[in-house]
């Protein structure tokens, strides 16, 4: 089995004639957790969606597990990567049933219900993401939190190679946004899933990836371990502001403080 | 889990069957002939020959057989258009399409293009006038990104306003002799002497439920959304043409035997909604299934409520339709 | 890739099949149901409109009618029948329950329902509209024909040529009046050669000034150029109701017609300008001539 699970090669994408990004060359290795990460508008969910096959690329090949996704029929596809977007447009299903949904890739030509083992694996990964509980309940009366659980779940039941992430907890709160990224860690190294994230939080990102991609102004900024990508010098090239990049004490992983107008002003005076 | 949900939708279609079979028992049963129900047995007994099995078989059964084929073939329609747009507040009626549809057939009038194609000459250009406002509507909504309700309820409204202008106008501008024809089609009729059309709505109606059975999962997938479909797989681009044209099919074909009949299409699939969820598996067929019930009904109620006179059909489902399309509008069911 | 090409399939023969039933369908049946003349008297006759009930009973063949449509009110015994129906609507099976031997309907019937009452082995003829005052004639022999009154037929269309060939005498040589007939408001209609309500002109020494207007689409404009020297408003409701009056005052006011400078704009029944019974198209015919020509001495109508 090859290293590399997806290797993005001389991409440039955007919406209609416009480029949002250009000359992406980048790989994501077998097991890996990488993040996403960089400044509003400098391109992360147009990745995103570019990989997950939803924009189609202007310029460049993608390749997952050696094979063009360009050429991969769609249920082919989805049985490789599954994708949990930002938003779900609450239905009137229940969680079971939405999760259910995750199998369809396995379908067979005629096949209009689901197997005894589509079942078993529904069972599986609504214990492992804890949403059994919800099993009943409709999906528009599910908590923001309970909602990416339960979309967690049905991408698992895809059982994909590769799981796409765009900014799963932007809209949680902080135990949400904990529980969540727990459970991912643990996919990621109890499963071998490999992840690729879109965060908008440095500081989380820096905590659960292995590797970090840094955007900015369209292109590839810095990807590496989170020490190297997270410095101050870089988080100032790219954000513009001021900030104090310090050790985290628990983790060791680099941890990004604010620095605000009053600090600086006596860091001055000092 | 699923043994016990095949169980369930099992049960549901042997209940909508047997309300069907009721149904179209009474609708055999009543009438302005004022047959007593005791004579029935005997009229089917003593078989072919009499005024009065002529009645039951010649003028009422073709009726009921044919608000069969169309009251599911637009139940059909709206389900699979309210799947495509997700907004259960969408119809071929309340999009326009049956407006478009009438148009085309009323063109097919003026021009006489029976005369070159043969009878067929009235589903295809209905079909042609629904599959035109359908591609028209979707685009407009593609282009402003996702239209809200009002919105593109309003699109509909919109272009059933022009259609009836046009229509109007294609009226102005005919014969008299031809002027009949177009204002007797549009008022909703499910009487039609010829037997071969009613056929084909039958043969049409079935064609269209087996075919959209295929895109039951595809529709389940739609429900979340065009990209969440994509990343389940689904080929969202082949799914939705082929279902655009089947909901115009349905629709062109209804509007062409029977002329326009409004809000079947609307508040079956709602209806259905609430009694079986919104899993397309079963829903398809049960909304077929309650939307022949329901114009069965519907049409009995228009040949009996002030008998010798006849309502169009269209009235009956337009009154209880309407109420139910205000009603849900001010609630704001977005149940999908 | 199999799911597109069945459903593809499935497609393609529902289109061959509908295409290949359809053929030898052919052109949808034309109106006219003329039934064979050598049929037995009918016994039990049903009407499907005002004008063909009120033929019935000039032909004295009422005894027969056993039904007719709800707005067969003249004479006051035609209320008293059983009712089937509206002039384009009729209940087919209140038809077929009554077990009539001869349904008459006017071109106003349904297609659909004509044909189906055909189907089901019920005896239709279907009377159009008439073009003229001879169609007419036919028409009238035609039906006492089918009811077995022939001689009454006969008398009465002699009776009515007699009559009006006497005021057509009368109104030869006089000088040639512009006559406009109006039939519709919104959209203005006019009374062309397509329609036997010209016929009113042409006898009476008139010249209908939309003669040659196709459909009757008018324009108010078109009157003010052609300059009618006779406006005859005959529109549904005018004569009783509000509706003519209106119409009326509005011609008034435009003073450059020759019609409104010499106060000739007249109101009349529509009920009996446009029943297409000889009898009543004499009386009309009567009334009609003095409103153009007013000084016309002319013998009292039946």
């Amino acid at each position: 089995m090859k290293k590399e699970l997806l290797s993005v090669e001389d991409l440039s994408c955007g919406y209609g004639k416009e480029l949002i990004l250009h000359d992406m060359d980048f790989m994501v290795s077998r097991g890996e957790l990488m993040c996403i990460i960089g400044p509003n508008g400098s391109g992360k969910s147009t990745l995103l969606r570019t990989i997950s096959r939803i924009l189609k690329p202007h310029r460049g090949k993608i390749f997952l597990d050696g094979k063009n996704i360009a050429r991969m029929r769609h249920k082919e596809f989805a049985q490789k990567i599954a994708v949990v977007s930002q938003t779900l447009e609450a239905t009137g299903m229940t969680v079971q049933e939405y999760i259910l949904l995750g199998r369809l890739p396995y379908f067979r030509k005629y096949q209009f219900f689901e197997t005894n083992n589509d079942e078993n694996i529904v069972q599986k990964y609504m214990e492992l993401t804890d949403a059994l509980k919800l099993k009943t309940t409709l999906m528009s009366e599910i908590s923001g939190g309970e909602k990416q659980l339960a979309s967690i779940a049905r991408a698992l039941t895809q059982e994909p190679a590769l799981l796409l992430l765009d900014e799963p907890t932007s809209h949680l709160d902080i135990t949400h946004q904990v529980q969540i990224l727990e459970l991912i860690k643990r996919l990621n190294r109890e499963l071998g899933l490999t992840v690729l994230m879109v965060l908008h939080d440095l500081n989380l990102a820096s905590e659960y990836s292995s590797r970090l991609l840094l955007l900015n102004n369209g292109s590839i900024h810095k990807i590496g371990r989170p020490e190297e990508v997270i410095t101050y010098k870089t988080i100032e090239e790219v954000y513009e502001t001021v900030v104090l990049v310090e050790q985290n004490p628990l983790s060791g992983k680099p941890c990004v403080f604010l620095v605000t107008e009053e600090e600086m002003r006596k860091e001055k005076t000092v | 889990m699923r043994n016990g949900k095949i169980r369930r939708w099992v049960t549901i279609l042997f209940i909508l069957a047997a309300i069907l079979i009721s149904v179209s028992v009474i609708s055999l049963c009543v009438g302005a002939a004022g047959i007593s129900l005791r004579r029935i047995p005997h009229i089917i007994w003593e078989g072919k020959g009499t005024g009065e099995h002529s009645i039951l078989f010649d003028i009422r059964l073709p009726r009921i057989i044919l608000g069969f084929a169309i009251g599911g073939a637009l139940s059909l329609a709206g389900t699979i258009l309210q799947g495509i747009f997700r907004n259960p507040l969408v119809e071929p009626y309340t999009l326009g399409i049956s407006g478009g549809a009438s148009l085309g057939v009323c063109l097919n009038i003026a021009f006489k293009w029976y005369n070159a194609v043969g009878i067929i000459a009235y589903p295809i250009s209905g079909f042609l006038g629904a599959a035109l406002v359908i591609v028209f509507v979707y685009s407009l909504s593609m282009k402003t990104g996702t239209l809200k309700t009002q919105g593109i309820l309003l699109t509909g409204v919109m272009i059933s306003f022009i259609s009836s202008s046009l229509v109007m106008l294609i009226m102005a501008l005919s014969r008299s002799e031809d002027l009949h024809g177009i204002v007797f089609w549009i008022m909703g009729s499910l009487e039609e002497p010829n037997m071969f059309l009613i056929r084909m709505a039958v043969v049409g109606a079935l064609g269209g439920l087996i075919l959209s059975y295929f895109f039951c999962l595809d529709l389940n997938a739609l429900a979340l959304g065009e990209e969440e479909a994509i990343h389940l797989g689904i080929n969202v681009e082949k799914s939705k043409r082929i279902l655009f044209i089947l909901a115009s099919f349905l629709t062109g074909l209804s509007v062409s035997v029977a002329g326009i009949i409004g809000f079947v299409g609307l508040i079956i699939p709602h209806l259905m909604r609430m009694f079986t969820g919104t899993d397309h598996r079963i829903l398809l067929v049960s909304t077929f299934l309650a939307g022949a019930s329901f114009l069965i009904l519907c049409d009995t109620l228009a040949r009996t409520v002030i008998e010798p006179f006849e309502l169009p059909v269209g009235v009956i489902t337009g009154i209880i339709g309407g109420a139910v399309f205000v009603y849900a509008l001010s609630k704001k069911q977005v149940t999908l | 890739m199999k799911k597109s090409r069945l459903s593809c399939l499935i497609q393609n023969c529902l289109i061959a099949s509908f295409l290949s039933l359809a053929v030898p369908c052919g052109i949808l049946a034309d109106d006219h149901y003329w039934v064979d003349k050598t049929a037995p008297v009918p016994e039990r006759v049903i009407s499907l409109g005002q004008t063909i009930t009120e033929r019935i009973y000039l032909l004295g063949a009422d005894s027969t009618l056993i039904a007719n449509t709800v707005y067969c009110v003249q004479p006051e015994d035609a209320k008293q029948k059983e009712k089937v129906g509206t002039l384009i609507q009729a209940n087919l099976e209140k038809i077929v329950a009554l077990k009539p031997d001869l349904v008459i309907a006017t071109n106003m019937a349904r297609p659909k329902q004509l044909r189906k009452l055909k189907d089901l082995g019920v005896r239709v003829v279907q009377f159009a509209y008439p073009k003229n005052f001879s169609e007419m004639c036919q028409q009238f022999l035609e039906l006492g024909e089918l009811l077995g009154k022939e001689d009454k037929a006969e008398e009465i269309i002699d009776n009515t040529k007699k009559e009006v060939a006497a005021i057509r005498m009368k109104t030869k040589n006089l000088p040639k009046k512009r006559v406009f007939i109006q039939l519709g408001i919104k959209p203005l209609h006019a009374v062309t050669r397509e329609s036997f309500l010209n016929d009113y002109i042409e006898f009476s020494g008139g010249q209908n000034i939309a003669l040659n207007e196709g459909h009757g689409t008018y324009s108010r404009e078109k009157v003010l150029k052609e300059n009618p020297e006779v406006i005859i408003i005959s529109t549904m409701g005018s004569s009783e109701g509000e509706t003519g009056k209106r119409e009326k005052e509005a011609w008034m006011k435009y003073g450059s017609i020759d019609a409104v400078k010499n106060k000739n704009v007249y109101i009349v029944n529509p009920d009996k300008l446009c029943s297409p019974t000889p009898i009543t198209f004499v009386e009309a015919l009567t009334e009609i001539a003095k409103m153009i020509h007013p000084n016309l001495s002319l013998g009292e109508s039946k």
